[in-house]
């Protein structure tokens, strides 16, 4: 379930030597300086992401683009952590990090007691 | 009012809002099969790693030890529609509660607890864990072949839940069981909109 395509690639441009497979746990958390909380809000499991519009010139990490590749139509955190296998802690902070680059917009989440939201709910819910 | 969960980026009309429902319950109780049988996806499995720090007891050195756990969750999804998804995840399959609980369950709008009457004790810490945190739920007896099946009125009074939680009988393999304990789950909401919030 590591997924990880290439651990030789990332941000060291494309010409680093081969090295072994490094463990799928190890990478991501490098990746993320070790940080396993977002900067700011902690970001819900179920909150959808959708990937911006605009094209980026920045280079980004194989799991960033690989999220990005992900969310074009709206999908959950926890939908992004699932398909790349990574582990949700960090999942979450490489998406705080492409919603502050204004990669993807993170939407928000259902707030308790909304009569509305709730009466769409049992109607969607019914009609299924 | 700015809502704990709202992102930072700015959100627009178009775009859509999520919900969540719990599923819980003891190991092996049908969690995943619940899920299964109503989400449109196959359900997709999402990992954790949580670290938790323990002292010594005998500690005059007060030294702590981290035990690092990956704790896995399976979750579903209904689009309700183009500007409403609803996620279902069923918590971790271990038998720990707590903080690991806290970050997975924050903002659900209700939970399903799980029961199998041949292990009724496992679904107690799932109820106990929502009624201390006021978050509604729905108990649901899952059907177990050979299991006994008893009184609904028998396992309420085991359980000791209020008496308006509802609790019925359930098949979480067949979707059409399913729904109608989310639609239970939903009509508690919707009855409960005058109540008092939940607990912080």
């Amino acid at each position: 379930m590591t997924g990880i395509a290439d651990p030789g690639a990332g941000t060291s441009g494309g010409t680093s030597p081969v090295r072994p497979p490094e463990p799928a746990l190890v990478r991501p958390y490098i990746l993320t300086g070790g940080r396993t909380t977002s900067i700011g809000v902690d970001l819900a499991i179920e909150a959808l992401v959708v990937r911006s519009d605009r094209p980026t010139s920045v280079v980004r990490s194989v799991e960033e683009r690989w999220i990005l590749s992900l969310c074009a139509a709206p999908a959950a955190i926890a939908e992004l952590a699932a398909r790349t296998g990574l582990p949700l802690g960090v999942t979450r902070v490489l998406v705080s990090d492409l919603a502050a680059h204004g990669e993807v917009e993170v939407c928000s989440t259902a707030e308790r007691g909304d009569a509305t939201l709730l009466r769409r709910l049992r109607e969607g819910v019914g009609d299924l | 009012m700015i809502s704990e969960h709202a992102s930072e980026a700015p959100v627009t009309g178009s775009r859509p809002i999520s919900a969540k429902f719990v599923i819980a319950g003891g190991f092996g109780v049908g969690k995943t099969t619940f899920v299964g049988s109503i989400s449109e996806i196959p359900p997709l499995r999402t990992e954790a790693v949580m670290t938790s720090a323990s002292r010594g007891v005998d500690d005059l050195t007060h030294v702590s030890t981290k035990t690092t756990t990956t704790v896995a969750m399976d979750f579903g999804r209904i689009t309700i529609d183009a500007s409403l998804v609803l996620y279902l995840f069923g918590t971790p399959g271990q038998d720990r509660f707590g903080f690991m609980w806290d970050d997975l369950v924050r903002g659900a709008l209700g939970a399903v607890v799980l029961v199998d009457t041949r292990r009724l004790a496992d679904c107690y810490p799932a109820v106990d864990y929502f009624e201390r945190r006021r978050i509604p739920f729905v108990v649901a007896i899952n059907h177990f072949d050979g299991a006994p099946v008893y009184p609904v009125e028998e396992v309420r009074y085991a359980l000791n839940v209020a008496g308006t939680v509802p609790l019925v009988e359930c098949d979480a393999r067949r979707r059409t069981s399913v729904k109608t304990v989310l639609i239970g789950l939903l009509d508690v909401l919707l009855a409960g909109l005058d109540d008092d919030p939940p607990a912080p």
